[in-house]
């Protein structure tokens, strides 16, 4: 985890994006109707209400209605719909 | 095996979500992924990627079922199912594609002699049609003819689709078609003052301020050169003239009007094809109004008409009309001849309007529009005669 972390204070320091060597999840959001979402682990659960997908360090979780994926591929997932709440939840023992 | 576009399927059965997982880890993209109920969802897969689902669905015991496909997805299918319509389609595609490489028509845009210099060129250099279009040198093309063509300004040379088209300005203007030919003068259409004479060509025989007739020749079909001699020429001039236009309104003084009174009588006529019967007598009225009708008797087999006639005596009064809304209507009556004696497009610079009276009885308006119009014609056309002063219809 050390290493981990000094990795990535060297890469931003670097001005190097995380995402591209550490595979940190990275989250953009349209509006509140589309949610991208990089270097994702697998989606936990899909409905029409709630999509949870599993990152590096943890869980995002999106809640809203007629939620959809329009796209999901290794790597890329994106989330369509009325989004109502985004959340992270850290998995147990990472800071 | 589809090979394009895009199948949309119904998957069904427990933890939907390994099947994501599952895909992912193949490598199938999957779009359009909706939550229909708890044990059944509806994604997008591509058509090349639909067998790799389809086995991945099946080792696992979800069930698969095609929904729709793309529009992409079925012509692909249809495609492969005629192979000699894609083969047709394909080699028809080739022959646009190789039929555009040549040139198939030569379009050559200036006068007789200049295109035929131009053909000339073309022929000598071997560029024509079945010419392939990469080897034709447009710009080389270009500066020949324009050094060549001696007559021309200005000299395109283009490729257009299949075309050559090899565009020349003239150096000179044309000359109108009735600058040549026999001698000709210009004559006057119609009575005026000359206002303005712009001569072209010929020479002119009035001078501005001058009153003209109709048919008197204002411009002759004739110059002299240098050498003194005369020669004919078709005579081309612009006459401006002042023209007048008139037009006249009677209207009546008096206005009369009919009033009932009080007496009326129903003739009733039977008509037969052998002859009438009417009852009772027509009555002597010195004034009366007389309102018919015609109706059949028993039906349209039987000639038979009943005729009816209403006359009811009626006593006619005469009042004096306002002097002044008489004097309007008849001027603007009159104004509304004279500007349709006159052209659509005539420029009307002044109008006056005289009123007399006749026998106390009527009043009469005339008006007069003048005009300023190009009244010069080619001798031989056709001279309309003037419009005389038309009466009013109102007042007859």
């Amino acid at each position: 985890m050390g290493a981990r972390r000094g990795l990535q204070q060297a890469m931003r320091a670097a001005g190097l994006p995380d995402e591209v060597l550490l595979d940190t999840p990275r989250v953009v959001l349209s509006g509140m109707d589309r949610l991208m979402l990089e270097n994702h682990r697998g989606v936990i659960e899909c409905a029409r209400d709630v999509v949870r997908v599993r990152v590096e360090g943890g869980v995002l979780c999106v809640r809203g209605a007629e939620l959809s994926l329009s796209h999901l591929r290794p790597g890329l997932l994106i989330v369509d719909g009325a989004l109502e709440q985004v959340s992270f939840q850290r998995a147990e023992g990472r800071p | 095996m589809k090979a394009a576009g895009s199948v949309r399927v119904r998957v069904q059965g427990l933890s939907l979500e390994k099947l994501l997982a599952r895909a992912l880890e193949d490598g199938i993209a999957l779009r359009n992924v909706e939550r229909e109920s708890p044990r059944a969802m509806l994604l997008n897969v591509r058509a090349r990627d639909y067998p790799a689902l389809q086995a991945l669905c099946g080792r696992v015991g979800w069930r698969m079922d095609p929904v729709a496909e793309s529009a992409s997805c079925r012509a692909w299918r249809m495609l492969r199912r005629r192979a000699m319509l894609s083969a047709a389609l394909a080699v028809f595609l080739l022959g646009v594609w190789a039929v555009n490489l040549w040139v198939w028509r030569v379009d050559v845009r200036a006068d007789r002699a200049t295109a035929a210099a131009v053909r000339t060129l073309l022929e000598a250099q071997s560029i024509g049609v079945g010419t392939r279009k990469a080897t034709v040198p447009i710009e080389s093309l270009r500066e020949e003819l324009a050094r060549t063509l001696t007559e021309a300004v200005w000299v395109d040379v283009r490729v257009q689709g299949v075309s050559l088209v090899v565009e020349c300005a003239p150096a000179r203007l044309p000359v109108p078609g009735e600058y040549g030919g026999a001698a000709q003068d210009i004559v006057a259409a119609r009575d005026g003052v000359v206002a303005q004479l712009l001569v072209y060509a010929g020479t002119p025989k009035v001078r501005i301020g001058e009153a003209v007739r109709r048919g008197q020749v204002l411009v002759a079909g004739e110059e002299r050169t240098s050498g003194g001699e005369v020669k004919p020429v078709a005579a081309h001039a612009q006459v401006m003239a002042r023209v007048w236009y008139e037009g006249r309104a009677v209207l009546p003084a008096y206005e009369e009007r009919s009033e009932p009174t009080g007496r009326e009588t129903l003739v009733c006529t039977l008509q037969t094809p052998w002859g009438g019967v009417s009852w009772p007598e027509r009555p002597a009225y010195a004034v009366f109004d007389r309102e018919v009708t015609r109706q059949p008797v028993v039906g349209a087999f039987l000639p038979v008409t009943l005729m009816q006639e209403r006359y009811v005596e009626v006593r006619v009064t005469r009042t004096a009309r306002d002097a002044a809304a008489l004097r309007a209507e008849a001027g603007a009556a009159a104004e509304q001849i004279a500007l349709e004696n006159a052209p659509f497009d005539a420029q009307i610079v002044d109008k006056w309007v005289d009123y007399s009276m006749i026998e106390d009885e009527k009043i009469c308006a005339a008006a007069v529009l003048e005009a300023v119009e190009s009244i010069g014609v080619a001798q031989g056309a056709d001279v309309a005669a003037a419009p005389e002063m038309e009466d009013s219809p109102i007042g007859r």
